[in-house]
């Protein structure tokens, strides 16, 4: 079984999460 | 919705595939250049801290954040190949076009706005220089892709946004979907048919 990298997973959370953020055109960001 | 497709589909990816075996491949994602979107992010930040002090930097804030947007796009470009990406890439061109035509900075809908209650609609009204964004008026082009959409009760938040948002935000979706959910499926086939592993 392969090991599970949480700092991987913080990792790429913030990187898709990212994706969104910086390109949304979203009024009131996080409300 | 600015970043419920990331949320609903790291959710949903947990119950259809397992907690431990969908995090593992969600821990395995690779996009090209992945961290440039972080530093995109970064860059916002910097202008939206900065252009308060410097005059300057708020002058010439539009063309900064078509910059942003031309680079996200070349980067969703050359991610392309994961699934949803092509999704992605038409919310943010869709995004980028109604920007485009309107100084750089997108129009939102005062309207739609009033969801968000008098601090937002004061601030758009006032036209004060601190977002990517400005107000509506008759003069906006192609004001059907600006944030037009108004997002409140019994929605869990309030906000205003566009049709590219609710478009890249599907991709996204589907993108964590098809990471966290679809490979189980092949795992499933090759513990089935071991000679074909």
């Amino acid at each position: 079984m392969k090991n599970l990298k949480y700092s991987r997973v913080i990792i790429n959370a913030i990187i898709v999460a990212s994706v969104i953020i910086a390109l949304t055109s979203g009024y009131k960001i996080g409300g | 919705m600015v970043y419920d497709g990331v949320l609903l589909g790291l959710i949903v990816g947990l119950f259809r595939g397992g907690w431990r075996q969908s995090l593992i491949r969600f821990s395995q994602i690779r996009l090209i250049a992945g961290w440039m979107f972080p530093v995109l992010l970064l860059v916002q930040f910097i202008i939206f801290y900065f252009q308060e002090k410097w005059a300057w930097l708020a002058a010439i804030n539009g063309y900064l954040f078509m910059g942003v947007y031309v680079v996200g796009l070349i980067f969703l470009w050359l991610n392309r190949h994961h699934k949803g990406f092509k999704l992605i890439l038409i919310g943010v061109l869709m995004n980028f076009i109604v920007m485009a035509v309107n100084g750089g900075r997108m129009p939102v809908s005062l309207s739609a706005s009033e969801v968000l209650g008098p601090y937002y609609t004061d601030m758009l009204k006032s036209g004060s220089v601190i977002s990517k964004h400005y107000m509506m008026d008759a003069s906006t082009r192609l004001s059907l892709l600006g944030d037009i959409i108004p997002l409140s009760k019994p929605y869990p938040r309030t906000q205003v946004i566009s049709i590219g948002d609710v478009v890249m935000n599907f991709g996204m979706f589907l993108f964590i979907q098809s990471i966290m959910v679809v490979k189980r499926t092949k795992d499933k086939q090759q513990e089935n048919n071991p000679r074909h592993a």
